[in-house]
């Protein structure tokens, strides 16, 4: 019991952070990211026996949080429609001083991203998967996710106003 | 270019500590099973499948036998000496089948239970003798058995064919023979080395008050897989995992011991303790190895110590003494270098919160820059240090020799 708790800590230290990036590229918004991460740790929970190595685990984190980052963004939507501040709220938090710092235009070039853009530019830059990685896990074709890759990097191209000549 | 200020942009955005905390204890709470969960599960189908046979070979017996017979002389079964029920049989023939089946079912064999049994035994073995020599046996088990007449050490009946390791587990898992003594700056452990085919590593362990420290209870020091190494140097002012220590203080005294790990399901065996006081002086903990010229005073060096752990190697060190000027902590790398630093030596990432003092790096983690083409590779040895970084220098941290699991 001892080892499994041990285990469990060991995870969510080593890849609490990583969950909570990807959430919060899906969702912008510290809360919604950190329900995200609880939700898909708890999953990690019930699954854990049919993951075999440690590349298991994360690839699994990455594909269950890309999901539940779908589900949520989709509930989370809906609950913004009703109210038209709380959508900008939401806008305002991903870009608040005390989540975000230095360097912050990057940040904001990326998050001024449709969400399309966002999770394949993270996935690719962060992540370092490969575009067939990316289309895996997104359930898009290989073809859509390096479109929408070079679609991500030219607006942010445009944002960051050749800040950043590699992109 | 792109690629890292990207990740860096990411860098600040974490999860606070609490909110760890309370995750890790909805996952606890969720979670039921204990830990050695493949084997629990290869256990429970095994029973299953061999009590479900046995409802099936009953049937067989009633009418003919023959295929009872033969199928259960592959498990030790003499049909000439049974003439009793079909059910006891079953379980007797069953008794040598748990070498592949550690963690018996309680209703089907209610008496096995070698994976909890030994672990109780020789904890209690350091305190009698702390000096003991090293053929301490895992025999106490004995005792914590529930019925006299099963042999804890479960000695495999001929026809049962037992795999040479599990042989080896049974007659092999001795607590290790620790001895202690204080260097100048530093306490250097040391114990017999353990022969035995599934010893995973040593857990040298410390405690401040308990007299018998063991792992996990007492957390741990340093975890060494590599199973030749038979001792491990500890220096004044260094971080220890858990327990009751802290941070190792000059003029303390401490009871060292190492726990060895056995097998597949973490079996551990705890050796004597030795109780030895830290040299040096309380007031002044700084460590001495991790000293660095470049630094000027107000740049203190961290310590370091680095173990192998699940699929990846666990870099831990002091906390930064002087935190005036901090920028980051580089965790850094060397195949061939045995005092690697940041810039020089590359780094796997860096840390820029001073309370952060550990770093896990699993075994497919990248490198940027460095000795050794920009990956860890499993079964690599490699050179882990810290490199504190300040606003006035930078100061390098002892290295840590671990290799990649």
């Amino acid at each position: 019991m001892e080892d499994q708790n041990e285990y469990l800590t060991y995870l969510v230290e080593t890849y609490g952070d990583m969950v909570y990036r990807l959430a919060l590229t899906r969702v912008k918004n510290p809360h919604d990211a950190e329900d995200i991460v609880q939700q898909v740790f708890l999953k990690l929970v019930k699954n854990i026996d049919r993951l075999e190595s440690e590349e298991h685990v994360k690839a699994w984190l990455i594909k269950v949080t890309v999901n539940e980052g779908k589900s949520l963004f989709s509930s989370a939507w809906r609950r913004h429609t009703a109210s038209l501040e709380d959508s900008t709220e939401a806008e305002e938090l991903a870009v608040a001083p005390q989540d975000i710092r230095e360097p912050n235009d990057l940040l904001t070039a990326v998050f001024r991203l449709p969400e399309k853009y966002r999770i394949v530019i993270h996935l690719f830059y962060y992540h370092d998967l490969s575009t067939q990685e990316i289309a895996k896990c997104l359930g898009r074709s290989d073809h859509t996710v390096r479109s929408q890759l070079s679609r991500g990097r030219e607006k942010m191209r445009k944002d960051l106003k050749e800040v950043f000549e590699d992109v | 270019m792109f690629d890292s200020a990207y990740k860096e942009a990411f860098e600040d955005m974490k999860l606070s500590d609490s909110f760890k905390t309370g995750l890790v204890d909805k996952m606890k709470n969720q979670s039921k099973k204990p830990a050695p969960r493949k084997r629990l599960i290869l256990a429970v189908v095994a029973a299953v499948i061999l009590v479900s046979t046995s409802v099936v070979f009953a049937t067989n017996y009633a009418t003919d036998g023959q295929l009872f017979k033969s199928v259960m002389s592959g498990f030790g079964y003499d049909p000439q000496k049974t003439k009793s029920s079909v059910t006891v049989d079953v379980t007797q023939a069953l008794t040598p089948a748990p070498t592949e089946v550690p963690t018996g079912i309680p209703t089907v064999t209610p008496t096995e239970t070698p994976t909890a049994t030994p672990t109780e035994g020789p904890t209690a073995t350091p305190t009698e003798n702390p000096t003991a020599t090293p053929a301490q046996t895992a025999a106490p088990a004995v005792t914590a058995a529930p019925t006299p007449k099963e042999t804890a050490a479960p000695t495999p009946k001929p026809t049962a064919a037992p795999t040479p390791k599990e042989t080896t587990s049974a007659a092999g898992r001795i607590a290790p023979s620790v001895s202690a003594a204080a260097g100048t700056n530093s306490v250097t452990v040391s114990w017999g080395k353990i022969n035995s085919a599934d010893l995973v590593g040593y857990k040298v362990v410390a405690s401040r008050n308990c007299s018998t420290p063991k792992y996990s209870e007492n957390g741990y020091y340093a975890w060494i897989t590599d199973t030749n190494t038979t001792s491990c140097t500890i220096s004044s002012g260094a971080g220890y995992n858990g327990g009751d220590v802290g941070t190792f203080s000059g003029g303390t005294s401490y009871y060292f011991s190492v726990t060895a790990i056995y097998g597949d399901e973490w079996q551990k065996v705890a050796g004597n303790a030795v109780k030895v006081a830290m040299p040096g002086s309380a007031s002044t903990p700084a460590p001495t190895e991790p000293s660095s010229t470049e630094a000027p005073a107000t740049c203190p060096a961290v310590s370091v110590s680095a173990s192998a752990g699940s699929a990846g190697v666990s870099v831990s060190w002091s906390k930064t003494s002087d935190p005036t000027g901090f920028v980051f902590y580089k965790v850094v790398a060397s195949v061939g270098n045995s005092a690697p630093s940041y810039p020089d030596d590359g780094y796997v990432t860096y840390i820029t919160d001073p309370n952060i003092t550990s770093y896990f790096i699993g075994n497919t983690s990248g490198y940027n820059g460095g000795d050794f083409g920009g990956a860890f590779t499993s079964g690599t040895a490699y050179y882990f240090s810290i490199t504190a970084c300040y606003d006035g220098g930078n100061a390098r941290g002892n290295a840590v020799l671990v290799t990649m699991p």
